[in-house]
Order: structure tokens, then sequence, then C-alpha cells
């Protein structure tokens, strides 16, 4: 048997579908011709592989885990493509984070988020027409100066200043007030008579008389609506008397 | 025994310095008796029915009455040392500002001023001490504001908007109460008194947070809070009126006539 009959056999020989004497053949051959024996030997890595991979392929997969998996390896991958790196996110805040993510609703989670939305605008500019008009009409503030249980809600979650605080920028406003009139009134006081100065002084002392009384309450009861209306009346009081004395 | 020549020289020679003395002293007295003399100021301004006066004094008293002519006469005692007036008419207002018109001058004497106005005027006064009258006006407007002590006295007022105000002195008002009118009365030391129809109609707040003391006479009802006696609110008839008294440690006082 010369090496191109035995390598034209080779494939039927590998797939032994030679016959007993053929095949007798083909080996002794192979013993003696090294480059038939390589080719044999490639031949048989390949049918070998090949049944392997087809095994493999023939096993039923499980869809479910596959699609898992692929799922899963795309979502890392856009993920790591998207993604900053981790010092970045860090210094990301909540609302960053909160901002960055996506946000998929339901129907009804966006129905209820709108109407949120508007219960509390709706809320905040009442409180506001509120507070406007209690400021243009000092009568009825002055009956009704209490702050509502949504204010004090507001007040409590932070959302507006307590009202301490604000009375207390208030009177402070008015104290800058007050200092910058004392000292123009400082200046053109020797300039009065004996008489209008002591006019001036009794009438001043009898004003911070009563500031004096208010604050005192204010501190015994904070919430003393009453006296921090009648305060802010005494104040504005002493305001104009110094501004008037200031000009003569 | 004949007197000497010399004795009768001297005795009119000191006659004539005597009455030259007493003519100095005398002229001296004059002299300073005039400056001591209270000015007089004067003027009449034909005026509108509805004239408005706007009247700043620094210190005196004014007296402000209506009457049924149809101009604006202005009396003004000026004590020494006078204080300037330039009164001015300005298209249906007679201001007079003594505060500007005596700017920088360090000592003025009280002005008393006496004016007499049309009865249907506005009337806007202030000073800075002395007392304030008005009686027989019925304009749109009557403000009475004293920036530290002196009375006011508002009589037979019947304005939509009245303003009382000072800090140590009595406020009283005799006046009715107009429809839709807004009446304020502040002080801080004194007593506040109102007189007014027993028909009127008005929606009050009084306070008095020291004294709690707030006597509504005959307008009390059953519709009035009167919380911890500090300040009172409530209605007479319709409310139409808004009536606001303040007075940080004296007396409010209601009377109905």
């Amino acid at each position: 048997m010369n090496c191109e009959h035995c390598q034209n056999l080779l494939s039927e020989f590998v797939d032994d579908r030679t016959g007993c004497t053929m095949s007798a053949e083909i080996e002794a051959h192979l013993e003696l011709c090294h480059d038939c024996a390589g080719i044999h030997g490639d031949f048989a890595y390949l049918t070998g592989f090949c049944s392997d991979f087809q095994e493999q392929e023939i096993a039923p997969p499980n869809s479910q885990a596959l699609w898992c998996r692929i799922s899963n390896i795309i979502e890392s991958e856009i993920q790591d493509a998207s993604a900053p790196p981790a010092e970045e996110k860090k210094k990301q805040g909540f609302w960053g984070r909160a901002w960055e993510k996506r946000w998929q609703l339901s129907f009804s989670q966006a129905v209820t988020a709108v109407i949120g939305v508007a219960v509390v605008s709706s809320l905040l500019t009442i409180v506001g027409i509120r507070n406007a008009v209690r400021s243009s009409n000092n009568l009825t503030a002055n009956a009704a100066m209490q702050p509502t249980l949504f204010e004090n809600l507001l007040s409590k979650a932070g959302l507006t200043p307590a009202p301490e605080e604000l009375r207390e920028k208030s009177l402070n406003e008015k104290q800058a007030v007050i200092d910058y009139w004392n000292a123009r009134v400082g200046e053109r006081r020797t300039r009065w008579n004996q008489r209008m100065r002591d006019t001036f002084d009794r009438n001043l002392h009898e004003i911070d008389q009563v500031v004096m009384e208010y604050s005192r309450n204010l501190k015994e009861n904070p919430a003393d609506s009453l006296s921090e209306e009648m305060l802010n009346s005494a104040l504005t009081e002493k305001m104009d008397l110094l501004r008037e004395f200031s000009e003569l | 025994m004949k007197p000497s020549g010399k004795k009768l020289l001297c005795i009119p020679r000191i006659k004539n310095l005597t009455f030259i003395a007493v003519a100095i002293s005398l002229l001296l007295l004059l002299s300073v008796q005039e400056n001591l003399a209270q000015k007089k100021f004067s003027k009449v301004y034909p005026a509108s029915k509805n004239v408005r006066l706007q009247l700043t004094n620094r210190s005196g008293t004014v007296t402000v009455e209506g009457w049924e002519k149809d101009e604006v006469k202005i009396v003004a005692d000026l004590e020494a040392p006078a204080a300037n007036i330039v009164p001015q008419n300005l298209s249906g207002t007679i201001v007079i500002n003594l505060v500007k018109d005596n700017q920088g001058r360090g000592e003025v004497g009280n002005v008393n001023f006496t004016i007499k106005v049309p009865a249907s005027s506005s009337v806007d006064i202030e000073t800075k001490m002395g007392n304030l009258s008005v009686s027989n006006v019925r304009g749109g407007l009557v403000r009475a504001h004293i920036t530290t002590e002196g009375d006011v006295t508002l009589t037979n007022i019947s304005a939509d908007s009245v303003s009382a105000e000072n800090v140590i002195g009595n406020i009283f008002f005799d006046g009715t109460i107009k429809t839709k009118g807004v009446y304020r009365f502040a002080s801080t030391r004194g007593e506040i008194n109102l007189r007014i129809p027993s028909n009127s109609s008005f929606l009050l707040v009084a306070t008095a947070p020291n004294s709690r003391s707030i006597s509504l006479g005959a307008f009390s009802n059953s519709g009035f809070n009167f919380s911890d006696g500090r300040r009172v609110v409530g209605q007479v008839g319709d409310g139409s009126a808004k009536m606001n008294v303040i007075n940080h440690s004296g007396k409010i006082s209601f009377i109905a006539r």
C-alpha cells in the first residue's frame, strides 16, 4: 500500500468503515509511514473533538438559566461602560444618586405622586396668601396671630423657620433701626432746650417700660402672640419717636 | 445865711442823672418786654369745601374748629424765640410744617394755633408735644398725632377715617361711626374714652394688655370675646366699620350717647 492510497482511505478508517483486511493493511502502513501516521493522528483528534462537541450540543440546554446568564453579562457590560468611577460615585450625595437613578413608576404610583405634589403646592399657596392677607390687614391680624397647625408642622419639619427664630430676626432688625435713630438723636439733642430733652426722655422711658414688660412676658411664655404683637407695636412707636426727634 | 453857690449847682445835676438813668431803665425794660411778648401770626385762605389741612407743629397746642365758611383762618401765638411759619397752599391742601421751617434752630418757642376750616375739610395735624383738639369736622379724614405727650380731644367728628395717637396723655373721641369707616386710637399711658351713638355698628379690637381695663358700657354683648381680659374682640351691629384701640398701660372706655 502506498501513501496516496492510505491517505485516501484514512477518513473511512477513522470512521471504522473499512473492512478488516483493509484496516490491517492501513495499520501496517501507518506503522511504517511516519507522515501517514501523523495525518491519521490529526484525523483521529478532529474526529474525537467533533464527537465531543456534538455531545455537548445535543445535550438539552437550560434556556432560562442561559438567558439569565446572557442578560447578566449584558447588564454588567452596560454598567461597566456607563457607571462613573467608584470615587466619583462616592462624591455624589444622596440627591445626586437619586437624580442618576432610573425611575420606573407604575401608573398608580405616578398618579399618586402628581396628586401629592398638587396638594403640597396648594397648601403652600394657601399659607402664602394667608400670610400676605394677614400682613395687609392689621385689624384681622390682631385677632388671629396664632400659627396654624399646618404652619407649626412646616416649622417642625424644618421647611419654615420656627416662630421664635422669626421673632428673634424681626426684633434684631428693629433693634438695628432703633440703634441708628438713637445715634442720630444723640447728635441732635444738644441743640434742644431742657424742656424738650426732659419730655423726650420721659416718653422714651415710658415706651421702654412697656417694651420690657412684653419682653418679660415673652420670656415666660414664648407662645404669647399678644405680647409679641404688642412688643412689635411698642418698638415701632419707639422707632417713630426717635425718627421724629432726630429731625429737630 | 446864704447857701453856697456850689451846692446850688449840684442838686439839678443829680436830678438830671437820675432822670437819665430812669429813662434808660424804662427803655431797656420796654425792649425786654417786647422780646418776651408773644408774637402773633394770622392769615386767611379762601378754600374749597373739601380742603385738607396738614399741620406739623414742634410744641404748643393746636385747636382746629370746623365752620360754615369756605375759608381757612390760621391764627398763631408765637412764644419767644418765635418760630418761623411759612404756610403753603398747594392745590387744595394747606400745609404748615414748623419742623421743616425751623430745621437747625436750637431754641424755638411754643406755637399755639387756632385754626378755622370748612366743616367738610380733612384735618391732619401732628405735634412733637402739646395738646391737639379738633371739633365740628365731618370730612374724609381726621388725624391727630402727638409724638410724645399731650391730650387729644376730638369733638363732634363725623369722618370716614379717624386716627388719634400719643404716648402719655388722654384721648377723647366724641363722634359718629360711619359705615365702612376706619378708626384707630392708640396710647401708651393715659385714658382712652370713646363716646359714640348707641346705634353704631363696628368690628372692634380693643387691647389693654397691662391694665386689662376695657369697659364696653352699653355696647357689651354676648358676641364679644374677652379671653384673658387683655383684649376684647367682637362686633356691634353689622360690623361694617373697623375700630382698633390700643392702650398699653391705660384704660379704654366706651360711652354710648
